[in-house]
């Protein structure tokens, strides 16, 4: 009797061993994270309107000469071939973002999304252009945190925070006129 | 009693909401009427009791009314101009413009409420937003017709005739207003009730597909279907009756198209259809420089057994004859509610991929089995594998994988190789002659689109394919090229045309833009990618100790390949 007592103590001894050495390291790179952001969004922002109009060429061996020309990145960025094609859509795209970011209808959220703040003063032709024009961008920067995030490592929980991270660049560098959250709910105008 | 007068009194004032609720039924079915307000030259009103003021004062409005033993006749004619009104920021419509004729005989207010109608409405313009859908009506005029009777509360259409991005018919519908919200009622509606829609393909997919999705799905703007379209009420199921082609960026991709499919509207029920063509043309879909002869390149007279039941689709078997090879698949389903894909028994058999592909100077035999596609998330997951006999070797991929829905579209496979002939592979090409055997493999090959997104690389020579080992000056230049040397051979070395050698080894891993590059035979600080043998032949070495090489720099060296070394050469 007093062996099998002695037994539960030993296993309860040895679960509460193991159980008090399970310990969960969650590691988020968020310098990694800051810096892809910066380049990222620089690129996106600071290049806009260059390739508007060109056709993008397909053959077998195209990548080798067609990408070269919008890489430009050091062995440090974080970048691949799903983030490129993602920032060469939102280049483009945001010649036609801008006007109306800059007029106030379209605000940059803190969960790195575009919303839009007003529609007034549009005809239902542009509401329905603009508001295509958002969910497209917002598609896009969903896929793109996505990638980021795969290519850092970071579990798919973590996203928020490098929604977050990428917010604070694409609001550093939203054109004046264009709304910006600064808290949850509180929007200024830049 | 009998009067003809312009629009006065409760009864008129029944009528026009009567009409107006009976539009936004037919039209935008939801609007709440304290949205309504009207912003034409004549038209300034917040609600529709505001709204009715201004009508009833304009002179084009025209309102009869008739009272004998039989009930009430009333005849209404209204035109309003520039309305405008919004549930919310997705659903709209503005600068409206309506023709309404209504025509009503019979007891309105008795308790047993029983009446015909005759009713004619016309839009020559507006814009209606309903998102992602927007519709400019003067693009599109169009004009409802529709008779029929109002009792007890429910609305019975004898005959309905819409037309204008399509056209729709029916007969014998009845609306249950009083019993909304219940959607086995609307069940009941398509049950009972005889109809049929026709649309001119083209027209329909421009406006209701590639307008409206062309921004978040650009393939759209490129397909251009043509011809007709017709679906009809059958009673327990929809027919569905199509006829035209596919163009794709303006040229043929599917001609002579015919589907004949029926849905059953009841959950018990499957129903048995087809999809067939005459020619299936895929030049138009593959990336130029890739087949042949791609205008050539077709599948031709098929027939794709259609089955649809209430919650899912399925179709197959198919078998088509391509490049003298054959890929076929026992069946697809679909799932309506889960909007996911299976695919089974999916075979390829004797697929000669060096008839169909332009620039391959090898043969290329492709058989494999794959039993089953299944989705994993926005994952296509492929179980099987597909089996390449390549250059005296054979190639085997598993693990393949499509994202067919993803913003940029993805797939991936693992690649393993073994006793592949060097010399089949090279001879006929500018790298340079090598001759030997390789084995290895590409594990976790992700493609984004055309480009490489990630891929783990090793090529060794294969010990167990006894073959001569010799490599050409050419072929050093270029290896030492990849290994970011400059690609030149010393004098002493440009004597020889080439060397042999013990052993290829290199590893490659692309991931996040950057290469990592080394020889897999190791000797002190140094890593070989080539070694020679005992007896002599050459080493190339890889001079750049981390083996990173960023995505630009390779693509610089690859381009570079042909044209002429850090990477230093030994020759003895």
């Amino acid at each position: 009797m007093n062996g099998k007592r002695n037994y539960s103590f030993f296993i309860t001894a040895v679960l509460f061993l193991v159980t008090a050495c399970v310990t969960v390291n969650i590691y988020f790179p968020a310098a990694e994270v800051r810096k892809a952001a910066e380049d990222i969004v620089k690129d996106v922002r600071q290049q806009q309107g260059q390739e508007n109009g060109q056709e993008s060429t397909t053959s077998p061996t195209s990548w080798l000469f067609s990408v070269s020309e919008a890489h430009a990145a050091s062995e440090l960025t974080v970048s691949n071939a799903t983030i490129r094609q993602l920032k060469d859509r939102m280049k483009k795209r945001f010649s036609s973002l801008a006007p109306y970011m800059k007029r106030g209808l379209v605000g940059e959220g803190l969960n790195g999304l575009l919303s839009i703040r007003s529609l007034a003063g549009l005809g239902l032709r542009e509401k329905a252009a603009l508001k295509k024009l958002v969910e497209a961008e917002n598609k896009d920067r969903m896929a793109l945190y996505k990638a980021v995030a795969q290519a850092l490592n970071i579990p798919a929980s973590q996203i928020s925070r490098v929604q977050a991270i990428f917010a604070q660049q694409w609001q550093k560098t939203a054109p004046k006129g264009a709304f910006i959250e600064k808290k949850p709910g509180k929007w200024v105008r830049k | 009693m009998e009067g003809k007068a312009r629009l006065s009194g409760v009864k008129g004032l029944f009528l026009a909401i009567f009409m107006i609720l009976a539009l936004w039924f037919l039209c935008c079915s939801s609007l709440d009427a304290s949205l309504l307000r009207a912003e034409g030259p004549q038209l300034h009103a917040q609600s529709g009791k505001a709204l009715w003021e201004i009508l009833r004062n304009d002179p084009n409005n025209e309102l009869e009314t008739k009272k004998d033993g039989q009930g009430l006749h009333v005849k209404l004619r209204l035109l309003i101009k520039g309305l405008a009104g919004s549930r919310d920021e997705d659903h709209a419509f503005e600068d409206l413009d309506l023709f309404l004729n209504l025509k009503a005989d019979g007891a309105f207010f008795s308790q047993a409420q029983d009446f015909s109608w005759r009713f004619k409405a016309a839009w020559p313009k507006g814009q209606l937003l309903f998102f992602p859908w927007f519709l400019d009506l003067s693009q599109i005029k169009g004009s409802l017709k529709a008779e029929g009777r109002v009792r007890r509360g429910n609305i019975y259409i004898d005959d309905l005739r819409l037309y204008g991005p399509f056209s729709l018919e029916a007969r014998g519908v009845r609306l249950p207003f009083k019993e909304r919200g219940n959607s086995s009622n609307y069940l009941d509606v398509l049950l009972g009730a005889g109809w049929e829609l026709r649309a001119d393909i083209k027209r329909t997919y421009n406006l209701f597909v590639k307008e409206a999705f062309s921004d978040s799905h650009p393939f759209v703007k490129d397909f251009g279907p043509e011809g007709s379209f017709v679906a009809k009420g059958l009673g327990k199921k929809i027919s569905l009756t199509l006829l035209g082609q596919v163009l794709y960026k303006s040229k043929k991709f599917i001609e002579g198209l015919k589907a004949a499919v029926y849905y059953p509207l009841l959950g018990e029920m499957c129903e048995k259809g087809f999809v067939s063509w005459h020619d299936i043309f895929l030049g138009p879909i593959i990336p130029k420089g890739i087949f042949r002869t791609p205008e050539n390149i077709g599948i031709s007279g098929k027939k794709l057994p259609v089955t649809l039941c209430h919650d899912r689709g399925s179709f197959g078997p198919l078998s088509l004859d391509l490049g003298n090879g054959t890929i076929s698949f026992g069946q697809a389903t679909f799932l309506f509610s889960r909007g996911t894909l299976v695919l089974r028994q999916i075979r390829i058999a004797g697929l000669k991929v060096h008839r169909l592909l332009r620039d391959i100077p090898l043969e290329i035999n492709v058989d494999g089995s794959l039993p089953e596609a299944r989705f994993q998330g926005d994952r296509l997951v492929f179980k099987g594998s597909l089996n390449v006999k390549v250059a005296g070797g054979m190639v085997q991929i598993k693990n393949i994988w499509v994202e067919p829905y993803a913003a940029i579209f993805r797939w991936g496979a693992d690649i393993f190789f073994k006793h592949i002939n060097l010399k089949a592979i090279t001879e006929n090409t500018s790298f340079g002659l090598v001759t030997g055997a390789v084995e290895g493999w590409v594990k976790g090959l992700v493609m984004s689109g055309s480009q490489p997104e990630a891929f783990d690389l090793l090529v060794k020579t294969d010990e167990k394919a006894s073959r001569s080992k010799k490599i050409s000056i050419k072929a050093i230049e270029n290896l030492s090229i990849l290994g970011g040397g400059g690609g030149s051979v010393s004098f002493l070395g440009q004597l020889f045309k080439e060397f042999s050698y013990s052993k290829i080894g290199i590893s490659c891993r692309l991931k996040n833009d950057v290469f990592e590059l080394h020889g897999l035979y190791r000797k002190g600080d140094r890593e070989y990618l080539v070694k020679r043998g005992f007896f002599g032949g050459v080493n190339v070495i890889n001079m750049n100790p981390k083996g990173r090489i960023s995505f630009r720099d390779m693509l610089d060296r690859l381009k570079r390949i042909g044209e002429s070394s850090q990477s230093k050469v030994e020759v003895r």
